[in-house]
């Protein structure tokens, strides 16, 4: 979705109060969603058969992913193409100590396991720190390009570097200590962690920082003049960002127990985008409800057709064409024409 | 969906499959392919549970170019031994087909999909080595058997080593060495005393690279390794490789060079004149590329491949595989390589059930190590400390023969390296580099 600078003009009282009426009819309706993603997320493993628990913690996983990104895209108005960098930094920052700490065989404690995990905050926000330190200089198609160059910069690093990352072939054997190799405790496992993170992201998003990082969107000139320092702003948000998703990439490893460099290529970075737009990305739930629908998209449509980029090549046409706000616009426009008309 | 639709389907199917093969149609059928072997099913009620088999090859990105024919032929394999009954003559075979995107991530959530969904017993496949090395982990969890040959990374077999997994093509340290083994002679014979390499930069080029100058080193200390050239995969452009490599003047330059990226190569190298004064053994020149680069194929360079259908004429079930292809794609269809040896990987997993008597997977597995089953190629062991099919590699010179409508390996001068002779010389050495699950 492109997002234009729009000048903010509340020249009038009225005007004022509709926008704000608009800000809390979108809050409004996130907190239900993710109410509901929230309860449907507990009784997702009591499904028949694993395979639905297993693509239920890959949906955890992207959700928490996407829900970084769009704090780059949806709050800050700039489109970045190198999340995935970010996302495989964390992946390949556990999977290096797991690999470590099994030394050659399969067997890991759960603290070397909590260790591992926690290794990827670090890693991820150094990494967007040093990205970000260059890429806050630029916005709008400069910025999208320069995430792109160091995205594919660190993903060539991982995958030219055989002695430290295994290059092309990756690391495999990421093994979680022994209960968390049953996927209904790794789901479990993951929802408390994507759950702590969505609340972080939450209170991010609703804080004056979440409230700056929304004027940084609609006009970057005005913000300055207020005196906020625009490219700290940037710079910070841009570390939370690389942060969170490092923190998915860091529980995708354990989870499919390998990484591979695709982790932090082009098309990885991609799939935040797509999930952004499919949802919504003027709703902080619509990352999480576009990560549901991609990902479902992703797991059984390849059961059926091999036509599966084409399908959801199709679907993001629509989204685009159509509903450029995403799912959740749709749902809310609904919502906001009741309203209104119950309002007349 | 009703039985009768599902038949439709399969006519559908088979009708695509007698067409004039087109990318279109590659795409269709091999959707279809599953369907296709579905059909004994149903003609037969009487029968015992199918045994499911899920075809995990990209049908998508560089991948595709040589999976189609592995698509192809393994329907029509099944069909064969469903013809029988299936396997021990009573589960017939299901395949269900998937694409791995030539991603390692996707490519372990469509093994789960199909061990857990599809309740498939073996996973034939994959293309890519980091695809196939992933969907290791995931069928040694499940205890699912994996039949693998395009996908030839040594370390599927040593380093990631599972009980499950079976390789029926010669590794990327086999061919390297093999590809030794014939520079050697040539080196002898006409004297060559220096030599350039260009790799793809990732694993299978490094791989392929270091082998062949670690044991051309053992082989013939005196010849020089003037220079390392890496191209990044997918390149387009390879001039500048070529033109450091003119400039070096080497005897000869060994490539570690595949799929799309090997056909770029060698049509800007030969438009460069580079063969002209520099000798190239050793380029990686399965079937699929003779077939497609006929008439662009440099003629005189020497190039390896993994089982070459007209180096095998005289063998029983290599004159089958063909027969079955060309009967249903045409005269002028042959298998390549990667189809041969993954419809022996199937007949394989037939042989394998009927020596344990049961399609139970750990009897089959066990009945599998260290057997020795008929091959396209003869007669070949299975080591029982890796899984690895005592395959040979094949090396000749291209050249055009009356027989075919593509260049082919000089029928007299080829060499033909036993797998024995290349692979990692004892089982000490290997089960060394086996420590992960061990």
């Amino acid at each position: 979705m492109p997002v234009e600078t729009k000048p903010v003009a509340l020249s009038n009282e009225t005007e004022k109060n509709s926008c704000i009426a608009a800000l809390h009819a979108r809050a409004g309706l996130s907190g239900p969603v993710i109410a509901a993603l929230g309860l449907f997320s507990l009784v997702v493993p009591l499904l028949p058969g694993e395979f639905p628990t297993i693509v239920g913690v890959e949906i955890l996983i992207l959700s928490l992913f996407a829900g970084s990104f769009n704090l780059i895209y949806g709050y800050m108005g700039q489109m970045s193409f190198g999340q995935g960098a970010f996302f495989g930094l964390g992946a390949y920052a556990t999977a290096l100590l797991c690999r470590w700490y099994q030394a050659g065989s399969t067997d890991i404690g759960y603290m070397q396991f909590f260790l591992a995990l926690l290794l990827a905050i670090p890693v991820s926000a150094l990494g967007a720190l040093v990205v970000g330190f260059f890429l806050v200089r630029l916005t709008g198609i400069y910025f999208s390009i320069l995430s792109m160059a160091f995205g594919e910069l660190l993903f060539y690093i991982v995958f030219s570097w055989y002695s430290f990352t295994g290059g092309d072939d990756g690391i495999q054997g990421i093994y979680p200590p022994a209960l968390l190799r049953d996927p209904h405790y790794y789901y479990y496992f993951t929802l408390a962690i994507v759950a702590v993170a969505t609340f972080l992201l939450w209170r991010i998003s609703r804080s004056p920082f979440g409230y700056t990082l929304r004027m940084l969107r609609d006009n970057q000139r005005r913000t300055a003049f207020v005196g906020v320092n625009i490219r700290w702003a940037m710079l910070l948000n841009f570390v939370l960002a690389g942060t969170f998703a490092g923190v998915a990439g860091a529980l995708w490893g354990p989870f499919q127990r390998s990484v591979s460099p695709t982790l932090l290529g082009w098309m990885q970075s991609g799939s935040p985008v797509f999930m952004t737009l499919i949802g919504g990305a003027d709703f902080f739930a619509g990352p999480f409800v576009g990560a549901l629908i991609y990902t479902v998209l992703n797991a059984y449509v390849t059961r059926f057709t091999v036509f599966w980029p084409l399908t959801i090549g199709t679907i993001i046409l629509i989204i685009v064409l159509f509903f450029p706000g995403g799912i959740l616009s749709i749902i809310d426009g609904r919502l906001s024409r009741n309203r209104g008309s119950r309002d007349s | 969906m009703g039985d009768s639709d599902r038949e439709g389907s399969w006519k559908n199917t088979v009708d695509l499959m007698n067409r004039a093969v087109s990318r279109r149609d590659f795409i269709i059928t091999s959707g279809a392919a599953g369907v296709m072997t579905m059909v004994p099913r149903f003609a037969r009620a009487q029968s015992a549970e199918p045994y499911r088999i899920g075809v995990l090859l990209p049908t998508t990105g560089s991948g595709a170019n040589y999976s189609e024919r592995p698509i192809k032929i393994l329907p029509l394999i099944a069909a064969d031994i469903n013809s029988r009954g299936g396997l021990l003559g009573k589960h017939p075979i299901e395949l269900h087909f998937r694409d791995d995107q030539t991603k390692p991530d996707v490519g372990a959530r469509e093994a789960r999909s199909l061990i857990l969904n599809e309740k498939v017993k073996t996973i034939i496949g994959t293309w890519s080595s980091s695809v196939a090395m992933a969907v290791q982990e995931i069928i040694h969890e499940h205890k699912v058997l994996m039949l693998t040959a395009t996908s030839n990374s040594s370390k599927i077999v040593n380093e990631n080593y599972t009980p499950y997994c079976f390789m029926f093509g010669p590794t990327s340290g086999m061919q390297s060495r093999a590809t030794v083994v014939a520079v050697t002679r040539l080196i002898k014979e006409k004297g060559w005393k220096k030599y350039a390499t260009l790799g793809l930069d990732y694993e299978w080029g490094r791989d392929a690279q270091r082998v062949f100058v670690e044991n051309l080193k053992k082989a013939s200390p005196e010849t020089e390794l003037m220079k390392e050239l890496w191209a990044k995969l997918g390149e387009t452009d390879f001039t500048s490789y070529i033109s450091a490599v003119m400039a070096l003047k080497p005897n000869f330059l060994f490539g570690a060079i595949a799929g799309k990226d090997n056909e770029t190569f060698l049509q800007q190298a030969k438009g460069a004149g580079l063969f002209k004064g520099i000798a190239y053994p050793g380029v990686f020149l399965p079937v699929t590329e003779l077939m497609q680069q006929a008439k662009t194929l440099p003629r005189g360079i020497i190039g390896i491949n993994r089982c070459p259908f007209f180096a095998n004429m005289d063998k029983p079930l290599m004159q089958k595989y063909v027969k079955l292809y060309k009967d249903k794609f045409g005269k002028e269809e042959f298998p390549d390589d990667f189809a041969c040896m993954y419809a022996d990987a199937l007949n394989a997993l037939d042989q394998g059930a009927t020596k344990a008597g049961t399609v139970e997977t750990e009897a089959v597995r066990k009945s599998l190590t260290g057997a020795t089953i008929e091959t396209c190629q003869g007669k070949l062991p299975i080591r029982d400390c890796n899984n690895q099919l005592d395959c040979p590699s094949y090396l000749g010179e291209v050249v055009d023969v009356p027989e075919y409508p593509f260049p082919i390996f000089n029928p007299k001068t080829m060499i033909v390296v036993q797998g024995h002779d290349v692979w990692v010389p004892t089982c000490d050495e290997v089960r060394a580099l086996q420590k992960k699950r061990s």
